[in-house]
């Protein structure tokens, strides 16, 4: 996106003068300047439909699985939503596997989708650069970023081995850099965040590693005498790695910012400023060990707290095979809460923020558990499907043993996925509006964005026992919402910012804008709130990272607000 | 926490001796079924009960049914369980309470609320745990009051036993009254010094109550608790991946290499008679045709 095109004011009174000017021509994205595209007419309106085919988006994520049910052939990738070519509208990047069989270092597969604009997409992942080479490494994870600063969106990919960084043009044509910009790494690298960690205004990069692995040398795991895919049990955990963004070059530091000795088995990561206290710290589910939360000192050092904050582990103090997460402010107490799948039969967590940063988990007191307790799930998403304020939730869902209908108690190998209305801070089920996203599948990674420019949030997930699927939201349209897209000077989503609507009843909720999380996702950097019935917004209040505030009064609805972070 | 899972293998065990079951090949089939569950393979121990589950044996296998998906955490399927042998045994507390805490681990709330309506209260009254459920219903449906009376009269019913003090623990936590959960925790891993869970919550609760140093020692005790048991899950997981790839690599006829992972095998389980034997084969196919 041109910096040139957004507005920028040093001193509080005069951006706001400038933003209400600005906001008023340069919406997006919104019932104002775009007609919504109407559900299918064959469909009931309100629910999620299955239309990737139908939009263009057609890509299967592949494993080629062998005999020796190798373990990253049933741990699928994950999605990433982000403007490529500065148009306004999601494109979206799959991480895809590839073929191994029987080595992880063959034939890598991804695919990239242009939007044409209203949600119709064309695969443009050779035109786009963005086409493996010989010998690239199974397709795991993805990340968006302005990694050198020239205000476009750059795509960093993790892989089973050797990570890839592509730089943007700005036109979205990508060019692959040697060694991945310093951050290449050979490990099993699930998935990747990039946040500004110490507040130099660049985006430095933590990536979080699964476990030790060489396929050839993967022991056998069986049960009633069939081979199944192995559980991370066997394995030694693999350490994360950060990277500190020297101009535009990655150099790795992960032991003198603190996040050395990291033993989780890590499948999922998001940054977010948990805390509220101006910088962004990082919370990583682990597989079968404690989850662990970084939290920053503001300097860019970090310390794991996560025991001490009531997130390492489950209720019942067990350390859970957990696989993704999202973060939001799901009973509008105005902090953070997060929520993270787990494996079948452990419950999926609820984590409620409580007074000095403390978690609880109330998986069971607001509906969770008894909804997620046969599920296996990986990715996850918070978002207001229905725009009515408060915000839901939606999970991929599937096993990692495909016998598991036969062998396990009370699961099975292809599981619904799971969309659970928010109703005042507690949850349940959702079948009016789940649609075709409740149809049973092995689904991976899940990301969350309005790829159709209705207004109302879309998902994309990402599966292995089948193609990717596009589930589009299929609300009557809308322009009962206010959404704001912060924007770092450089015209690159402003992760970390903080938005507050005040609504005229003198009620408020907040937003967050975190980076990564759900699993090897990325959803669209929009803070999106929907409007109950009656509610009138009455400001919006931005606040970056530097702790600077900006207030914007009547926040036009049913507009997406790009609005800059000003220099000083 | 341990108890509930001996609880409800009690409440089996109380079946079994009042059922009419007890045929040899009964018994015979509940062996297998439970070796099944030892090897992780608790379906398949479900698949070869339940046909079973007719006539006399009914409600000693239901009840093996019951306890194998309380185990696996299955409590819906354990709650339907339970309710099957609740209606062949309508007077038996002990298989209501079961059922009790099912539904409540279920969160069939309102099932919990009726069979504890039908339970009495001179019933639940005297029951321990069935106090303690019916004090986490209250609390599930708000009303605080009634919630810390039950749960607090449930473990003045019985001392000893870890199940309510534990609830009551994590029922003062949630309500963010750490310096009463402090107490009831550290109660309750007097009670049981083997559970990380209570080890794990005491320190959830001294860190809010501003105990930091102590919070961190009670995570350390539940780390180490933990670790070990995850460790030796390992190491026994890991013994029997390699004896499987040491058949498989004997059958491909890489006996040197077959040697190796048994060697490596029999150092978890060195008195299992089928992996010497494997050994001997592999030594034999490792010697030199004369």
């Amino acid at each position: 996106m041109s910096a040139k095109r957004q507005p920028r004011a040093s001193r509080f009174a005069r951006w706001t003068l400038v933003a209400l000017a600005w906001v008023a021509i340069s919406a997006c994205g919104g019932s104002s300047t775009e007609e919504p595209t109407p559900p299918p007419a064959a469909l009931p309106a309100g629910q999620l439909h299955e239309r990737a085919a139908e939009r263009g988006m057609v890509f299967r994520f592949r494993s080629d699985p062998t005999t020796r049910k190798l373990m990253y052939e049933t741990m699928g990738g994950g999605v990433v939503l982000f403007d490529a070519d500065g148009d306004h509208d999601l494109d979206v990047f799959v991480p895809g596997g590839g073929s191994a069989a029987g080595s992880s270092r063959q034939a890598a597969h991804q695919g990239f989708f242009r939007n044409t604009g209203q949600g119709i997409f064309e695969n443009a992942t050779a035109t786009a650069g963005l086409e493996p080479q010989d010998g690239d490494a199974f397709t795991l994870a993805g990340a968006a970023e302005d990694v050198d600063g020239d205000g476009d969106l750059d795509l960093y990919v993790t892989a089973l081995g050797a990570n890839r960084l592509y730089l943007n043009d700005g036109t979205g044509h990508f060019t692959r850099q040697p060694r991945a910009g310093g951050a290449e790494g050979d490990a099993w690298s699930a998935a990747a965040a990039f946040l500004d960690a110490d507040g130099d205004g660049d985006a430095d990069l933590y990536v979080i590693n699964y476990v030790e692995y060489d396929p050839e040398d993967e022991l056998p795991c069986t049960l009633g005498g069939q081979r199944i895919y192995c559980t991370p049990i066997l394995f030694t955990a693999a350490a994360n790695a950060f990277y500190r963004n020297d101009g535009g070059r990655f150099v790795e530091v992960t032991e003198a910012v603190g996040l050395g000795g990291s033993a989780g088995k890590s499948l999922a990561v998001a940054a977010a400023d948990f805390d509220a206290d101006g910088d962004l710290d990082l919370y990583v589910a682990n597989d079968s060990t404690p989850n662990t939360l970084w939290v920053n000192d503001g300097s860019g050092r970090f310390v794991e707290e996560a025991l001490m904050r009531g997130v390492a582990l489950g209720r019942d103090g067990r350390e859970e095979a957990s696989m993704g997460i999202a973060f939001a402010d799901l009973d509008r107490d105005g902090d953070l809460d997060t929520v993270v799948p787990n494996f079948s039969s452990e419950v999926y967590n609820l984590y409620r923020q409580d007074a000095g940063g403390f978690f609880t988990d109330v998986a069971t007191a607001s509906g969770l558990a008894a909804t997620t307790a046969p599920l296996l799930g990986f990715g996850v998403v918070a978002a207001d499907f229905d725009l009515d304020g408060w915000i839901d939730l939606a999970f991929a869902n599937g096993h990692i043993n495909d016998l598991a209908d036969d062998l396990l108690v009370a699961t099975t190998f292809r599981q619904p996925n799971l969309l659970l209305r928010n109703v005042g801070g507690a949850f349940e089920a959702w079948p009016e509006r789940t649609g075709d996203f409740a149809r049973t599948n092995v689904a991976r990674g899940l990301a969350a964005g309005d790829l159709d420019g209705d207004g109302d949030v879309d998902l994309v997930v990402s599966r292995i026992d089948g193609p990717l699927a596009l589930f589009s939201n299929g609300g009557a349209p809308t322009s009962r919402w206010v959404a704001v897209a912060p924007r770092r000077a450089s015209g690159a989503p402003a992760t970390g910012a903080w938005a507050r609507l005040e609504l005229a009843d003198g009620d408020e909720r907040v937003a967050h804008l975190a980076s990564a999380g759900s699993y090897g996702s990325q959803n669209e950097p929009v803070l999106r709130f929907g409007l109950a019935e009656g509610e009138q917004p009455e400001a919006l209040v931005i606040r970056w990272l530097s702790g600077a505030e900006q207030r914007l009064e009547a926040p036009a609805p049913g507009q997406v607000l790009e609005i800059s972070e000003p220099v000083n | 926490m341990v108890s509930k899972r001996a609880w409800a293998l009690t409440a089996v065990a109380w079946l079994a001796l009042a059922s009419a079951g007890g045929a040899s090949d009964l018994a015979a089939a509940i062996a297998e079924a439970k070796r099944l569950v030892s090897a992780g393979m608790s379906q398949a121990a479900l698949d070869r009960l339940t046909p079973l589950a007719v006539g006399p044996a009914t409600a000693r296998v239901t009840a093996e049914l019951a306890a194998i998906r309380f185990q696996n955490r299955d409590f819906a399927g354990a709650a339907d369980a339970y309710q099957r042998l609740a209606e062949l045994a309508p007077d038996n507390a002990v298989v209501k309470r079961n059922l009790l805490i099912a539904l409540y681990r279920c969160e069939r709330f309102e099932a919990a609320e009726q069979v504890v309506n039908e339970l009495g209260e001179a019933t639940v009254g005297s029951d321990a745990r069935a106090l303690a459920v019916r004090g986490l219903l209250a609390a599930q449906r708000g009303d605080h009051q009634k919630a810390l009376e039950d749960l607090e009269a449930a473990e003045a019913l019985d001392t000893e036993d870890t199940f309510a003090i534990y609830e009551l623990g994590l029922y003062h936590l949630a309500q963010g009254a750490p310096d009463q959960a402090t107490a009831a925790l550290r109660e309750a891993v007097r009670r049981n010094p083997e559970s990380s869970s209570a080890h794990y919550n005491l320190g959830q609760a001294l860190v809010r109550a501003g105990d930091a140093a102590a919070g961190r020692a009670a995570f350390a005790r539940a780390t180490e608790i933990s670790n070990r048991a995850n460790a030796e899950q390992t190491r026994r997981s890991r013994g029997v991946a390699l004896a499987v790839r040491a058949q498989e690599r004997l059958a491909a006829g890489d006996a040197a290499a077959a040697l190796r992972d048994l060697d490596s095998a029999l150092e978890v389980f060195p008195d299992d008679p089928q992996l010497g034997q494997l050994r001997t084969q592999a030594l034999a196919a490792q010697a030199p045709t004369p």
